[in-house]
């Protein structure tokens, strides 16, 4: 007992006991410098490669810009890296003015396809026999599992979730799609009304009538940024697998920024565990941004960016003209979770500049 | 100077057996001619043994059981020829088509000069058994001949079966043996040879030379040279071919998916074959597929073509056949398949120096693969790598293709400042934009409306003005409560006192607002 609690004490003290090298080299991550001086000097050299990270906050805070200076770094290295636009909200423009050498990104950027779903058929010709298979065969992959009649592969269990999840909120389904009120879940509408008695569902019924006039605005607002991003997201998941899967990128950027935390947790767990899994081994860097945590456990580095001032300038001497120039603003970025067990500080600021036009 | 020649019995048979291997070994014979001429035009040995003869009818013919009746493709028998050829140039790149005597003799003799080669192969036995697995390895039983003269090969190759290597001067005792009909000599000369007792080429090459020349003129003299094994043609060389074709024409149309790519392995297999005897890859692929037509009162074919290029040369016909699969479950064609046809450009094989230390890059293989099953996913002009034009319109860029860029190695590293990124809305969202003393103050877009709590600009541009193209505007950077707040975690609700940067702009010729995207 003395020697094993010897040999953990030196090994805790950063030296390892005879037999023990290997082990210490599968602790330390290699790191990728994100091109911030101040946040890598907080993160002790950069994002860990080999997993998954998250960057979370709400709008203008910086953290676009971010996942731009880790992709400026990795393209810099001679990396190819990858960014899967959810929303297809990239900008060339500034993904070139923070320095990434565009030839070596692949931009996929998800949509709803023009014509043909997946696995529809033409007109009865050259469909494969397998497809139709599995367009017959549209079960939850649990339950087909469990009657051990046929396996389907993890990336086809989001095949059909723009289908699947209103069946979800059938009860609710009906509110949500007039008011524009975004009830999570059944369960959740019901802990709400506990939370706030004022808010039982009946009152909710009630409160929707009489707000309808602003819902109905917000709905239409969210039916024209993609109230129902199901097809969007089916397709950034995909891609994402073939692209983990394929190997050999420096950076995947998965951006759901553009997409409520709402929607983007009803993406199952099993995804983010899988993509862990296979990034595991590899040096690639996947990057999720997005308002809220979604990949929970899963990720190795949680960071949250907020922004903390705007540098407004004028540019004109002349104050008849009245010419500002947007110059930048302050971003601090936080450390929400890191499987690092020791770094020097949570918190950096710094600040970002707007393109120059 | 040895010449060697390569020779396919019954080679309408064979060229058509090569895409179909299981034909191989059962008695096959091919029709001819269209309705009611329709005629035996060949048939292989193990049917000829059956008792099928050439120029039986279709009727006659088809009262023979177990036999394996296919239509004479000439398109088949073109791609025939060429690998026939490939084979050849495996050895020499000095090759020739053998002279047809008749319009209607086929491509079935190919003819090398084999001067230099016995450095690179060995001895002309060695080349010979060489030649012999080549041909096979494409899918032909050839007759193979080594002689010292063009003549004497070609008389060889087609007298003789399996492997034959003529000694120098001893053309004449090995060709005297054959019969006359093995010279392919024209009828009108092969009968009046019959009639004088003439059956075999020694027979014929011992006549008197002048004698010949008297009856026959140079044209019987050359015969006669050839019956002793004695001419002296020159071979003239063939140029390379700068692509690969390989066809077939099924019996039934084929309205499926799965057994179409079952074909198309068959061919790609023996593209790559072919193209790996001359140490090349494929560039790009063309798929011509014949579609069955309804109409019967028009007469040109119809066609479904897909082209596939490659940024890297490939040489695994797997690798090709899943592009493929990938390709036509994108674009199936509208009608069953009637006949397929694949042209290969060929390439150098890439050759690149690997190393230790070389940055992170997919296998392009795998990567060409990865990319068609994206878009396939997302759709064809959606994946590839952003570029922008040279031009000062906004938002101004195109999507190319993704090619793994070379490395170029720089010195030291990207250090610059944190750039504000600006998140585009695809297409720009409608907007409203309330403006007190040429500032805006109020914005209203998607059924809200925010005070401007700061703002910058106007950063007035335009362009285009000689062009349909045209633009002005005047942008500006406010910064609003945001247009689409975040939900809290807690209590669900909007976060109404979000603050957010946005572009705006003033569409000069539309006379209309817009936001361009947010600053994040």
């Amino acid at each position: 007992m003395a020697s094993v609690a010897a040999s953990f004490g030196k090994f805790t003290n950063g030296e390892v006991g005879r037999g023990m090298e290997g082990f210490r080299g599968q602790v330390a991550a290699e790191l990728q410098p994100c091109g911030v001086v101040e946040l890598d000097a907080v993160l002790g050299g950069g994002f860990p490669r080999g997993s998954l990270v998250e960057l979370c906050g709400a709008a203008s805070s910086g953290r676009t810009g971010l996942a731009f200076s880790l992709l400026a770094q990795a393209t810099a290295q001679q990396e190819a890296c990858a960014f899967v636009d959810v929303s297809d909200s990239l900008d060339p423009a500034s993904l070139a003015a923070a320095g990434v050498d565009l030839p070596r990104v692949l931009w996929v950027r998800c949509g709803e396809t023009q014509g043909k779903s997946d696995g529809a058929e033409s007109s009865g010709f050259f469909a494969a026999p397998e497809k139709r298979t599995r367009e017959k065969a549209a079960y939850p992959a649990s339950e087909k599992t469990l009657r051990g009649q046929f396996w389907t592969h993890p990336r086809e269990q989001l095949r059909g979730i723009e289908k699947e999840i209103p069946s979800l909120l059938r009860g609710r389904a009906k509110v949500a799609e007039s008011a524009g009120i975004h009830v999570v879940n059944v369960r959740a509408g019901r802990d709400l009304a506990k939370k706030s008695p004022e808010l039982s569902p009946s009152k909710i019924e009630m409160s929707r009538n009489s707000a309808r006039e602003n819902y109905e605005k917000a709905s239409v607002r969210y039916q024209t940024a993609g109230a129902k991003p199901w097809k969007r997201l089916e397709q950034a998941l995909k891609t994402t697998d073939l692209l983990l899967h394929s190997g050999g990128w420096g950076v995947v950027v998965v951006d759901l920024a553009d997409i409520s935390w709402v929607d983007a947790r009803r993406i199952n767990l099993n995804v983010w565990f899988r993509f862990r899994r296979e990034l595991e081994n590899t040096k690639t860097i996947l990057l999720l941004l997005g308002e809220e945590s979604c990949a929970k456990s899963c990720a190795s580095l949680v960071l949250r960016c907020e922004r903390k001032a705007e540098h407004w300038s004028r540019a004109a001497q002349d104050c008849n003209s009245g010419v500002s120039i947007l110059q930048g603003f302050a971003v601090q970025g936080e450390v929400m979770r890191s499987r690092k067990q020791s770094q020097p500080a949570d918190c950096a600021r710094w600040q970002t500049q707007v393109m120059a036009r | 100077m040895p010449f060697a020649c390569l020779f396919v019995p019954d080679f309408s048979v064979q060229a058509v057996a090569r895409v179909e291997p299981e034909l191989r070994d059962k008695p096959v014979g091919v029709f001819a001619g269209a309705a009611p001429s329709t005629k035996v035009f060949a048939v292989n040995s193990a049917a000829r043994s059956l008792g099928i003869e050439v120029g039986m009818t279709k009727v006659q013919a088809e009262g023979f059981a177990g036999i394996e009746w296919r239509w004479r493709s000439p398109a088949e028998e073109k791609t025939a020829h060429a690998a026939l050829l490939d084979c050849a140039w495996t050895i020499s790149p000095r090759v020739q088509n053998a002279e047809k005597e008749n319009a209607g003799d086929l491509d079935d003799t190919v003819v090398l000069d084999l001067a230099g080669c016995d450095k690179l192969f060995g001895s002309t036995e060695k080349i010979a058994q060489d030649l012999a697995r080549v041909t096979a390895n494409v899918g032909f039983e050839a007759n193979v001949a080594v002689a010292d003269n063009y003549s004497a090969a070609v008389t060889a190759a087609q007298g003789f079966s399996g492997v034959t290597v003529i000694a120098p001067g001893q053309e004449s005792a090995h060709i005297g043996v054959l019969a006359l009909e093995s010279l392919r000599v024209p009828q009108e000369l092969l009968e009046t040879l019959r009639r004088w007792g003439i059956h075999t080429c020694a027979q014929f090459g011992a006549l008197p030379e002048i004698a010949v020349i008297e009856r026959f003129g140079q044209e019987g003299r050359r015969w006669q040279q050839i019956a002793q094994g004695r001419d002296t043609s020159p071979l003239i060389a063939l140029d390379f071919p700068e692509q690969f074709e390989e066809c077939m024409e099924m019996e039934t149309p084929v309205e499926l998916l799965e057994p179409l790519l079952f074909l198309l392995n068959r061919l790609l297999d023996q593209l790559c074959a072919r193209l790996r005897m001359h140490v090349l890859a494929i560039s790009e692929v063309r798929v011509t597929l014949t579609l069955e037509r309804n109409d019967s009162r028009r007469k040109e074919p119809l066609q479904h073509i897909r082209t596939i290029r490659l940024p890297v040369p490939a040489k695994e016909g797997k690798f090709l056949l899943k592009l493929l699969q990938l390709d036509l479950e994108a674009h199936p064609p509208t009608l069953p398949v009637t006949g397929i046809g694949i042209v290969a450009i060929p390439a150098k094989t890439r050759s690149r120096q690997l190393g230790l230390f070389l940055p992170l890059s997919p296998d392009p293989e795998r990567l060409e693969v990865m990319l068609a099953r994206i878009r396939s996913t997302v759709g064809e002009s959606r994946v590839g790598s952003p570029e922008l034009l040279d031009t000062h319109r906004p938002n101004a860029f195109e999507q190319k293709h993704f090619v793994q860029p070379e490395i170029v190695w720089k010195d030291g590293g990207n250090e610059g400042t944190a750039r504000a990124a600006l998140r585009i809305y695809r297409p720009p969202l409608a907007a409203n934009v309330e403006l007190r003393d040429g500032k805006p103050v109020r914005l209203t877009c998607e059924g809200a409306s925010r005070a401007i709590l700061a703002f910058a600009g106007p950063w007035k541009t335009k362009g285009d003005w000689w062009s349909e193209t045209a633009w002005a505007r005047d942008e500006w950077d406010v910064e609003v409560r945001a247009l689409r707040p975040k939900r809290e975690m807690e209590t669900g609700q909007l976060q109404e006192k979000e603050i957010a940067l946005y572009r705006i702009y003033k569409d000069q010729l539309a006379k209309r607002w817009f936001v361009e995207g947010i600053y994040d």
